[in-house]
Parts: C-alpha cells; structure tokens; sequence
C-alpha cells in the first residue's frame, strides 16, 4: 500500500466546509496582521480589533452552519463534530470577550496591534485544532500553537517587570509540559503502533490494556494536559502568571485556555482511552481533589483579585476534572456544562477588574473595588454575580453547573468527590465574599490611604495618570452582558442542557 | 559494529546532556549540546531514519547551535549572583525526585510485554524513513499538521519581532522608559505570598506584611 | 390569543411595572410611580378577564390548562419547569387578586401620597402582586415554593416599610420568621409528597396520588399536615397567628390587600388546590377544620377586647379565614372560595375606610380616642357601615351568602361536624358584635376634637408625628410615615376605589345564591369534579341557616347597641363582671406568651447554655477552631508554596508527575 501511495500520492480531500471555522480564524489572524502595518492610528487602534471580532464571528457563524455535520476532515486528522463546534464557540466567545477588554488596553499599543491580535486569533486556532485533533501529531501541534502565542501575549505589557516575568515563567514552566506531553505520546506511539486515535483504541481493545509502557505514556499524557488545565500540583504557574499577565490576556487565558484543555481532556479520555478507564479514573479523581482542595485554601488571604482568581480557577479546575473523571455521558456532559458557564463568570468578572484597573490606581488590589457598589453599580453587579456564581449560589448559572457536576459524580458513585465539592465551596465563600463585602461594605480608599499603606501597585494597572479614571464602555458592555447571561441560564438553563447534550452525545458512543 | 556505533553514540548523548547543565561556562554547555545533538543523529541513522538524522545535523547542530552560539558570546558572562542555590536539601530532593522518575521510565520501557522493544527492532519496509516517504505522508496523511506547523512557525516568528522588538515606547508616539529587566527587578519587595523571587531569598524584615482583611 | 397566553401576560404585568419602578425612580416625577404600578395591575386585571373568558369558551372537562415557558432542570428524577395551570380555580384567584390588588393601589396613589418612600412603595406592591399571581398560577410545587417564599418577603418588606419604626422592623421579622416556619413546611411537605409521586407537576402527581398513597396512610398524611403547616402560618391560624396582628404596623394599604383580601388567604388556596391529597388524608382534613374552627372563635373574641382599630379588623380577618380554612378543610370547597372572595371585597373596604379615619385622625388608631366620626366622615362611614354589614352576616349584603353556604355544607356532613356547624353561629354572632363595636365607637358618640375640627373643614395634622403604637416620636423623613395625612373625601382616586369595593361588598354575593343563580359553584365545578366529598345541604338546611345567619348577625348587631350605644358604660361593668374573660381576651388569649414560655425562652435558655458551654468549648474550640486552622494552615503552606522561583515550579511537576507515573506503574 506504501508502495502504491509513493507511484502515485493522492493528496487528502479537503472539506472546506467542515474547516471553514478554522480558515476564517486562520485569515482573520493573517488579516489582522497586515492591517497592523498600516500607518494609520485609526486603522490599527480601532479597525485591528474590529476585523478581530468580524473574523471570530465569522468563525461562530461557520460553526453554527456546520453544527450538524461530523466529518472527519483531512485524512481524519481532525474531527469537526459537536464537541469540537461546542468548544469553538467557547473559545471564540472567550476571544470576543478578551477583545472588547484589551480594545483600550495598555497591552496591544505596547505590542502593536496586529500582532497582538493576530496572536490571540492564532492561539485560538491552536484551540481549535487541539480539540479537534483526531492523532497525536495534530494534537501536539494543536498544543503548541495554542501556547507559544499565549507565552508572548503574556508579556506584552512590556514596561511591567511582573508582565515579562509572568510570561517568561510561562514559557519555561510551559516548555516542561509540553517536553512531558510529548515524551507521553511518543510512548503512546510505541506501545500502540499507531498515532491515530482510532487506532490506539482499537490496539489498546486488542489487550494490550495494561501494557507498563502505555500506562506510563498516559500518565505522562495526563501530566502534560493537567498542566495546560493548570490542575494541581502542575498549577503553580497559574497564579504567577495570571497576576502578572495584562489582565484582557489573563481573562482569555482563564477561559479560553480551560475550555481547550477540557475539551482535549474528554477526546483524550473519553474517544482514545475509554478501555482504560478503570485504570485512569482513580488518577483523575485524586487530581481533581486535590486541585479542589488547594485552590480553594490558596485563595484565602490574597490581596490581588487576579491571584485570587488564578487559585479559584484553579479550585474550579478541579470541578471539572471531577466531570472528566466519572467517564460516563451524564459526566461529559456536567464537564461542557460546566466550561460553559465558567465563562461567563469569569468573563464578567474580569470585565470589571479591568474596568477599575483603568479607573483606579490600585491596579486589581482588592482597594480597586472597594466601594464600587455605591460608585458604578453596572460594574459592581456583574462582579457580584459573578462571585456569586463562581462560589455556586443557587439562580446563577454557577449553582446550575455545580449541581450537574454533583449529580454526575453521585451517579457514578463518587459521592466522596461530591462531597469535597460541596466542601470546597464552602472555603470558596471565604474569599468570594470578600470581594463583595469589598464591593458592597467598603468605603473607596481615599488617594492617601494607599500611600500610607505602602503597599505598592502589584500588577495590572498602568501608572499612566492619563489613563486613569476613564470608564469604557465596551468593559461594562462586556461585564453587564456576561453578568446578565450568569443569571439568565441560571433561571433558565434549559439551552445549555441542550447544548451539552449535543456536544457529550458525540463522545457517548465511546463512553 | 552496529553495536559498537550505538555504544558510542549512546555515550556521547548522554554525556553531552549531562554536560549541558552540568557545565559553569555557558559557551562549553553550548558545545555539549552540540555533541549532544550529533550524537543523536548517529541513533538516528542506526534506525534508518535518514532524513531525521540530516535535519538534526542540519537543522539543530547546525543553524540552531550557531545561534545559540551567537547568543552566549554576545551576552555571556553575565553574573547571576542573589539566585541563592535551594539547598543540601533541596538538591537530595531533586536527586531523589529525579531518579525516581528515570526509574520509572526505565521500569516502563523494560518491563513492556511488547514483542517489538527489546529485540532487533520493528520490520520496516523497504524506503521506511526515506524523505520520499516522509514527504508523503507530509502532503497526505499528516498533511493537517503539518500546514497548521507551518502556521506556528508565523505566529512564532511574529512573536519573536514583538519580543525582540521592546520598544518600550507606546504605540501612539509616547516614549516610556525601556526596562533593563535584572534580576534585581524580580526581587523588588512585594508582600508575602505574591510569587515573588524574594521572600524565598530571606531578608523578609524588609517585606510589608500581608494584608488581612 | 388563548387562555394560557393571557395567563402568562396577567403574571408578566406587575413584574414589568415592579422593575420599572425600581429601575427608573430616580426620574419619575411625583406620583407617577403610583400610576405606572396601579396601570400595571389594571392590565394584569384585563388579562385576567381574558383568561376567564377564554377558559369559559373551552368545554368543561377541557378546562385545565398548563403551558410551560421554560425547563428549569429535567434531569434524573427531577422535572421542574416554570410551567403554570390555568383552570377555573387559578383563574378565579387571579380575578380576585388582581382586581382588588387594582383597587388598593388606586387607593394608595392617593393614600401614600406624601411618603418619601413613594416609589418604593409602589414597586414593592407590584412585587408582591407578582408573587402572588405566580403563587395562584403555578403549575408545580416548585413555583408554588418559589411564589410563597416570595409573597413572604414582599410581606415582610411592605411590614418594615417605614423601616426606621423599630416596632414595624420588629413586626416584620416576627411575621418573616413564622412565614418561613411555615416555608419550611411546604417544602418538607412536598418533598413528602415527591418522593412517592416522582413528580412535582400538579397535575401528574394529582393523577398518580390515588396510586402511590394509600387512602389515609402515613406518608400521605404527614405530607399534608405539613402542607398545613405551610397553610396556617401564611394565613395565620392558631397558632401561627400572631404575626398578623403585628403586621398592621405596615401601611393601611398593605394591610387591606396583603393581610387581609390576597396574601392570608393563600392558605385556603392551597388547601384547595390540593384537594386531590387532603382527601387522601381524612386525619389532616379534619385538622385543618378543627383549627380552623378554633382560630375563628378565639380570634373573634379577642377582636371583641381589642382597642387598635386596625388590629380589631386583623382579628376579624383572622377569624373569617377561620372559616374558610374550616369550609376547605371540610370539603365545602366553593363555598370556602366564594368567602375568600367576598371577604376580600369587604376586609380591603373595611381596611381602606380605617386608613381614612387613621388618616383624620392625624395617625392615631386607638378605637379609645376615635369617636363621634360619623358627620366628619360621610362617605367613609357609609363605606365602614357597609362592610360591616357584609362581615356580619346582614342580607343581602355579600358576607351573608358565602358563611352561611360554609356552614351549610358543614352541616350537611352531620356527626361531629355539627360542633363546627354551632361553633360557626356562634362566631358570626361575635363577629357582628366586635364589627359594631368597632362602629358605634369610631362613628357614633360625642365627636372628638380631631372629628370636631375636621367638621369645620380643617384636616388635624398632629403638631410632633409620634409612633401610634407606643408614641414616640418620629419625624416625616424617609423610613417614617409621610407629612400628609389623607382622608378619602378629599381624595378622589381613594373614593373611587373604595366605592367599587363597596359596591362589590354589596352585590358580591349575587355570584353564589343558593339555589338560584349558583354562578360561582358552576365555574368552580371543573376543578373540584374528581372530588370525592359530595356535599348536597338539604332546603331545609339552607333555608334555615340563611334565617339563623340574618338572625344571629341582627342580634349582635343589636346587642353592641345596647352595650355601646344605648346604655354608654355598660361595656366596662360587663367587663368587670367577666374580668377573667376580658382579661383573657384583651390579653389576646396570651398566645404571644405562651409561645414565649413554650418557645422562645426554652430556645434562649438553650442557646445560652449551648453558647456557653457546648459551642464555646466544642464547637468553637474545636470543630470551628480546628477547621479554621487547619484551612488556615493549608492556605499557608499552598500560598508559601508559591515562591516564585520558576525551578521549584519544575521540581513541583516533576513529584507530581513521578506520583502519577508511580500510580500508574502500580496499575500495570
């Protein structure tokens, strides 16, 4: 057959149709780039995010069109089903939203517009791909164009120590993740022969089950994607990174990047090794445990709210993990459920700490948001609700994904992890309550207070006394939006059932 | 003779990566690595894999190495004083961590019931690891992969001007200071527990203490 | 447009006039947050009618409607949607509860007019209205929780209005706290219910109840007593009570539509709604009767002692939900409804005429210096007169046919019931005797000066606004009453209100004449057809309890002449005759203390002992102690973990990775 293939190589069809969200991602970001270089201020200042947006609503326009298709395109190198265009539309909805938060940011006119943004539209590619991948080279690659341009976009703000800081700490910490990721695929290959998924699977069906060397590659595999999902005890990057990173760049990355991991995490699992599940499960389970547990009590006492936010999610990692762990369809489906609204939270809260990063000197201390109820009610709503539904208080969306989370792991028979969920947020109000006893209880510090503290601008905000003091709509736009669909689907969480149902059924045949 | 190469070539390897971060002068871990790399490419020919084998030569001992080599003479030398080592403990630690890991690799790749490890190798056919086939598989098979690596490498290349570049001013003509990042900036005094170099290097009577509220 | 959409436009109304209200107060110029919220009602009202008419237009046997907006949560086990039931009992409840809501917030327009708190007022009142609806309109127990816990809270808020009343806060949280003990019955209650049924739709569980619960089992029978649990606290029924009385420190206008025509009256509701379980549960039946017998005597002889005139009404309220409760409970359950109509008509109109006295009165409310008003007040006398005369009893005013068609099915029922049936009388001879006391003493006698002056055309404003209940002094700031005191003959929107209501208190009993036109019944009949309790009063029953009502209700009325007309001072001699009784009575059967001695001091002395020495020690020491530290600890060690230094990150991966491979190399 090699030989046939050497006289005469037919190259792949191509279904355009199937990949038409990753062309308008991929053109948008070559688009984006050129219109970078034009001279214009307006043109890159405003026109650069504009085309941004376009291109990744065109990509969600696309996904929709192709909902219902599930092809297999390009030599069955990647998949374009249901879970890959529910991630999609996570992904690019994360996008848009890190978009509309750096559109006035400090971040882009550091590192020029089109580049910057091109890099977001790449590294959303990247999401794409690893979702969608159907064999280990695809998934590896899909891995490595999801991080190499987050490593860059986490130090664009150039004039900060801490940003550069944050994305050099990436960049290496990162690189020992993918050095793990690949040596596990490489001994996947070798135990299996074959780096289609299919493939592995039906090698894997043929008893080669607990073969050392493919047990060692998963748990190699594990390591390299827990590390991408920032689960404990790979997560020590995360809050560094997330505090020091520009905040727009945090807020995709909390999101966006989560929502790739977990979607990779459930093709791995749940399409390449379900057969192994018996082996896998209780690794997971005890990740997402301690992930759990460790988020929440790292959360407690931090001053800065990225932090806190990058050990709640952290803690939230966990939660999902948790879905992934159970391997059954009520477990994806939790899992999806859960990435979803994560999003939202998380998109309406960093709305508004960007907001009072530029209106504030305080950078995003826990001082930016005191008094914010009494001063700008539009922002301080959403971060309410927001932290409302991150700690799972019931009519938000958070309480909707937790509930489903539990229900999946009792189901399963895992009533001990429900437990510790029940448990962990619990703590979770210990520091979520903080920030909206900050929003609501707290008096604005006065511009003394800060000097007498002493305490010196951590991270986040611009010492430019020009850019202070402005309130952009496009933030609160963002905020009251994302806020506003926090509550909605937790009164009416009915579309998001359904949507993860249509996203999980594409793996139940595996399950 | 087979065996002999490999012997050889397994020594340089793994002498070369021990000599890498075991080496003081950055110019001589440079050069380990060379070895290190050609090394590698000689395993490769033992496994047929010619094209592999020329483009690490080519590729990584070749152009990559030059840079490198660019890099530590133009900027070497630096001193790189303040980063306290972690300690007696710490290195045991490491040790053990680290062994225990070969340990498991080695337990993983020995312990395989696989029929194909251990023996003379897997039976490849003819032309197996040629470029021919390799470009094959390039423009069919892998062909998604391979176009999507042609893509980070723009991405890749894109983010390294916007690195390299630091401009440190702004966009829109206001110039700003260019920081000289030095490690003396990542262990300027912030609080406790905010993941800085600093409170692991001691003099935490000069850390603000964390703020409780 | 059909019956369900105009259902869903009837609940859509006040929660449209609430959120703009609360949304744009800040622009609304005086008074017109009073109409936005009183036009909100008026088309919650209008679509009402829409839904009866469109209901009428189907079949009988076709008149049971759900529509479903949305799926909250259909998962394993669990089907709760936000779906609502139109049938005629909805129907009937929406029709009441929006046209009497309209009225008093027409009234209030007027009443409230010079409160600073006037838009607060108005969007709390459409809220209330909304949970209310949503409480008669749901379609499952879910929504019906979600409508009852939020009728609680609009009661609580509107009780703590004039939030800087300590006594009005202190109502309020009394009246929360029962209303959530009786929260917490419906929800055990239901979750009784669910576990055998698997359903919390009603009309799924309605149809699989007769199958899943034994005729008066155990499960079924704790469930149902839990829901009357709900019931009496939200209609205050012995002894569950005593926060209605306090809650008349909330405005006249709460008090007329939430404590006495819509909210209280929730309890009956559910009885009836839930008719097809409570006559699975005879034992719970007969519960609710006795109570409710019981709660219409001694409430109508406390109203008798009782000097507040609104508080005089607020036992006359609790006493004629007595009856209804009784009437439901016993399976009469048109004629139990058909009282919660009429006595909403009359009890709101009664109410809004002592808000226009309360108002000449400059806020005063003690019945002891309330005198002579009747030539100072026309129109709001004739307005008190004639619901008085519909709560006595008198024909052919409306109060006459509902209570004797309560009492007419009880007696029907024989045996022990006759005991209620007697019990019944004997409270409609006291309540036409408090009703006329209340009359001749606010009305008749010597006008006081308040009255004297108002005669001459000059509304009293007292100099210094003192707290009626305990006369401290206030001032008219936000968070107390407004500087304006208002009387109906000077208000226009006021008389309109209450002239309908009047005329409704008159002729509202047109809708239920036995034997003749029997409208109310008929409409009724499509809900109640699966019942199994047939009740069919005999001519003679009817004709002679219609003759005992007329003569009974003359009697009492007759006898408060006598005692406070005709012969002034003979009230305190047969108080001093009976001083043990009107102790009792005016002591308000000291159920306030008994609940104190029984509850609330075995409760705090618990509380203390376990503060001192269980929750210190143990809890707090140890279990909080211990927990807290032991979080704090992790906190320290996860966060000290942090250190920055990129090496240890590495190494961190690098123990991870080799407990995971280690795991995994155990597994092989």
């Amino acid at each position: 057959m090699i030989a046939a293939a050497l006289i005469h190589p037919h190259g792949p069809y191509i279904d355009w149709a199937a990949l038409s969200p990753l062309v308008a991602l991929v053109g948008g970001s070559v688009v984006v780039l050129m219109v970078g270089l034009l001279r214009s201020r307006f043109a890159r200042t405003q026109v650069v995010p504009f085309l941004t947006l376009v291109s990744l609503g065109v990509t969600i326009g696309f996904v929709i069109w192709q909902w219902h298709r599930h092809v297999a395109a390009i030599s069955g190198a990647l998949a374009f089903d249901q879970l890959t265009g529910t991630i999609t539309l996570l992904v690019a909805a994360g996008g848009i939203a890190a978009t509309l938060l750096s559109w006035r940011g400090q971040a882009p006119r550091e590192s020029a517009h089109g580049d910057f943004y091109s890099m977001m539209l790449g590294s959303i590619t990247g999401m794409v791909v690893l979702v969608a991948a159907q064999n280990l080279v695809t998934l590896f690659v899909g891995l490595e164009l999801l991080s190499i341009p987050l490593y860059v976009l986490c130090a664009t703000e150039m004039h900060r120590a801490a940003s550069l800081e944050a994305g050099l700490k990436y960049l290496i910490v990162g690189s020992v993740g993918s050095a793990t990721l690949v040596y596990g695929l490489a001994l996947i290959y070798g135990a299996t022969g074959s780096t289609d998924f299919s493939g592995i699977a039906g090698s894997i069906s043929q008893g080669h089950s607990s073969d050392v060397l493919l047990l060692t590659g998963i748990a190699l595999l594990t390591v390299g994607l827990a590390f991408k999902a920032s689960i404990a005890p790979f997560h020590q990057w995360t809050p560094d990174v997330y505090e020091g990173a520009p905040t727009p760049v945090t807020a995709f990355m909390a999101v966006a990047t989560k929502a790739a991991a977990f979607g990779v995490l459930l093709r791995v699992f749940d399409v390449m090794l379900p057969a192994e599940h018996l082996n896998w499960r209780p690794a997971l389970l005890v990740l997402a445990a301690i992930s759990i547990v460790v988020g929440n009590v790292g959360a407690l006492g931090q001053s800065s709210l990225k932090r806190l936010l990058g050990y709640s999610s952290v803690a939230q990692a966990g939660y999902i993990l948790a879905g992934v762990a159970v391997a059954t369809t009520l477990g994806a489906r939790a899992t999806i459920l859960y990435l979803v609204v994560y999003l939202l939270m998380n998109i309406a809260a960093f709305g508004a700490i960007v907001a009072r990063e530029r209106m504030t000197p305080y950078g995003d201390d826990f001082d930016a948001v005191a008094g914010l109820g009494a001063e700008d009610p539009w922002l301080a709503w959403p971060l309410t609700i927001a932290m409302l539904a991150l700690a799972g208080v019931p009519a938000t969306a958070g309480f909707i994904g937790k509930f489903f989370l539990i229900d999946a792991l009792v189901g399963a028979g895992y009533t001990w992890l429900a437990i510790l969920i029940v448990v962990g947020s619990m703590i979770s109000l210990g520091y979520y309550l903080r920030v909206i006893n900050a929003v609501w209880m707290r008096s604005a510090p006065g511009p003394s207070a800060s000097a007498a503290a002493g305490v010196p601008v951590i991270a986040g905000g611009s010492p430019e006394a020009d850019a202070l003091g402005q309130t952009h709509i496009e933030l609160r736009f963002a905020a009251v939006v994302f806020g506003g669909a926090t509550v909605f689907f937790g009164i009416v969480p009915q579309p998001l059932f359904d949507l993860a149902q249509h996203a999980a059924n594409t793996l139940s045949g595996a399950l | 003779m087979t065996y002999l190469i490999f012997f050889i070539a397994a020594i340089g390897t793994l002498a070369g990566a021990i000599g890498v971060i075991a080496l003081k002068d950055p110019f001589y871990c440079v050069l380990a690595l060379v070895v290190h790399l050609i090394s590698l490419a000689v395993l490769f020919m033992l496994l047929r894999a010619e094209f592999v084998a020329a483009a690490q030569v080519v590729v990584y001992a070749g152009a990559v190495m030059v840079l490198y080599i660019f890099v530590v003479s133009y900027i070497g030398g630096q001193n790189l004083s303040g980063s306290a080592g972690p300690g007696r403990a710490g290195t045991l630690a490491a040790f053990a961590c680290a062994g225990a890991l070969v340990a498991e690799l080695f337990i993983a790749v020995l312990g395989t019931g696989l029929k194909a490890v251990g023996t003379g190798g897997a039976h490849v056919a003819a032309g197996f690891g040629n470029p021919e086939s390799i470009g094959t598989l390039f423009l069919t098979k892998f062909l998604a992969p391979f176009e999507i690596a042609s893509y980070l490498l723009l991405l890749a290349a894109v983010g390294a001007v916007t690195l390299a570049r630091r401009r440190g001013g702004l966009d829109d003509g206001i110039e700003q200071r260019a920081p000289r990042i030095s490690v003396a900036e990542f262990m300027s005094a912030r609080p406790y527990y905010t993941g800085t170099q600093h409170e692991t290097l001691g003099r935490p009577e000069s850390l603000p203490e964390p703020t409780q509220r | 447009m059909n019956a369900t959409h105009a259902a869903w436009l009837v609940l859509a109304a006040p929660l449209a006039g609430t959120l703009v209200i609360a949304l744009s107060f800040k622009w609304l110029p005086r008074q017109t947050a009073g109409w936005i919220g009183t036009l909100a009602i008026a088309v919650s009202f209008g679509y009402s009618i829409v839904a009866f008419v469109q209901l009428q237009s189907l079949s009988p046997e076709h008149r049971e409607l759900t529509s479903s907006l949305w799926t909250i949560a259909r998962t394993t086990g669990v089907d709760a949607s936000a779906t609502i039931l139109v049938d005629p009992l909805s129907v009937f409840m929406i029709l009441v509860v929006s046209g009497v809501s309209m009225l008093i917030h027409l009234y209030s327009v007027s009443y409230l007019k010079g409160d600073r708190g006037y838009a607060r007022f108005f969007a709390y009142l459409n809220y209330f209205v909304f949970s209310m609806l949503l409480l008669v309109l749901a379609g499952n127990f879910l929504l019906l929780i979600v409508g009852w816990a939020f009728v609680g809270a609009a009661s609580y808020m509107l009780i703590s209005f004039w939030y800087r009343r300590a006594s009005a806060t202190q109502a309020g949280i009394k009246a929360f706290v029962i209303n959530v003990i009786g929260d917490a019955g419906l929800v055990l209650g239901t979750f009784f219910i669910f576990r055998s049924s698997h359903s919390l739709d009603f009309v799924a569980t309605f149809r699989v109840a007769p199958h899943v619960f034994a005729y008066g089992s155990g499960g079924i029978t704790a469930g149902c007593l839990l829901l009357l649990v709900g019931a009496f606290a939200k209609s205050a029924q012995i002894p569950l009570h005593t926060w209605l009385p306090d809650a008349m420190e909330g405005p006249t206008p709460v008090s007329a539509l939430i404590h006495a025509a819509t909210m209280v009256t929730a309890g009956v509701y559910l009885i009836a709604r839930m008719h097809p379980l409570f006559q699975l549960a005879p034992a719970a039946q007969d519960v609710g009767a006795i109570v409710g017998c019981l709660t219409l005597l001694i409430a109508g002889t406390i109203a008798l002692a009782a000097v507040d005139i609104k508080r005089v009404i607020a036992y006359s309220t609790m006493s004629q939900i007595g009856y209804m409760i009784m009437g439901v409970s016993a399976g009469a359950y048109a004629a139990g409804l058909f009282h919660l109509m009429t006595h909403a008509f009359f009890k709101a109109l009664l109410f809004m005429a002592a808000g226009s006295v309360i108002g000449a009165m400059g806020g005063e409310q003690s019945l002891d210096r309330i005198s002579g008003m009747r030539k100072a007040l026309p129109f709001t006398f004739i307005c008190f007169l004639v619901g008085g005369l519909a709560l006595s009893g008198i024909p052919p005013f409306s109060g006459f046919f509902s209570k004797d068609d309560i009492l007419a099915q009880i007696g029907s029922r024989g045996g022990w019931y006759w005991a209620l049936y007697a019990a019944g009388y004997l409270g409609a001879g006291l309540t036409a005797l408090y009703t006329f006391r209340m009359i001749f003493r606010a009305f008749l006698g010597e006008p006081n000066p308040q009255a004297r002056e108002l005669e001459h055309g000059h509304l009293f404003h007292p100099e210094q606004p003192t707290n009626p209940a305990n006369g401290e002094v206030e001032d008219t700031d936000v968070g107390f009453p407004g500087p304006d005191h208002v009387i109906a003959e000077r208000a226009l929107p006021m008389r309109v209100a209450m002239s309908l209501l009047a005329l409704l208190a008159i002729a509202g009993g047109i809708v239920g004449i036995p034997k003749t036109t029997s409208w109310l019944e008929n409409f009724l009949a499509p809900t109640f057809a699966g019942s199994t309790i047939h009740l069919a009063p005999s001519n003679t029953l009817i004709y002679v309890g219609l003759a005992l009502g007329t003569v009974i209700g003359l009697g009492g009325i007759g006898l408060a002449w006598v005692v406070w007309v005709a012969r002034p001072g003979s009230s305190t001699v047969i108080a001093a005759r009976l001083a043990p009784a009107y102790r009792l009575f005016a002591g308000k059967w000291y159920f306030d203390e008994l609940i104190d001695a029984l509850v609330v001091r075995p409760a705090t002395w618990f509380g203390r002992f376990a503060q001192g020495s269980f929750e210190r020690v143990f809890v707090n020491g140890t279990l909080i102690g211990g927990t807290t530290a032991i979080v704090r600890a992790g906190s320290a060690v996860v966060r000290s973990a942090e250190s920055g230094f990129v090496r240890y990150y590495v190494a961190f991966v690098v123990i991870g990775l080799s407990g995971v491979g280690l795991y995994f190399l155990v597994q092989s």
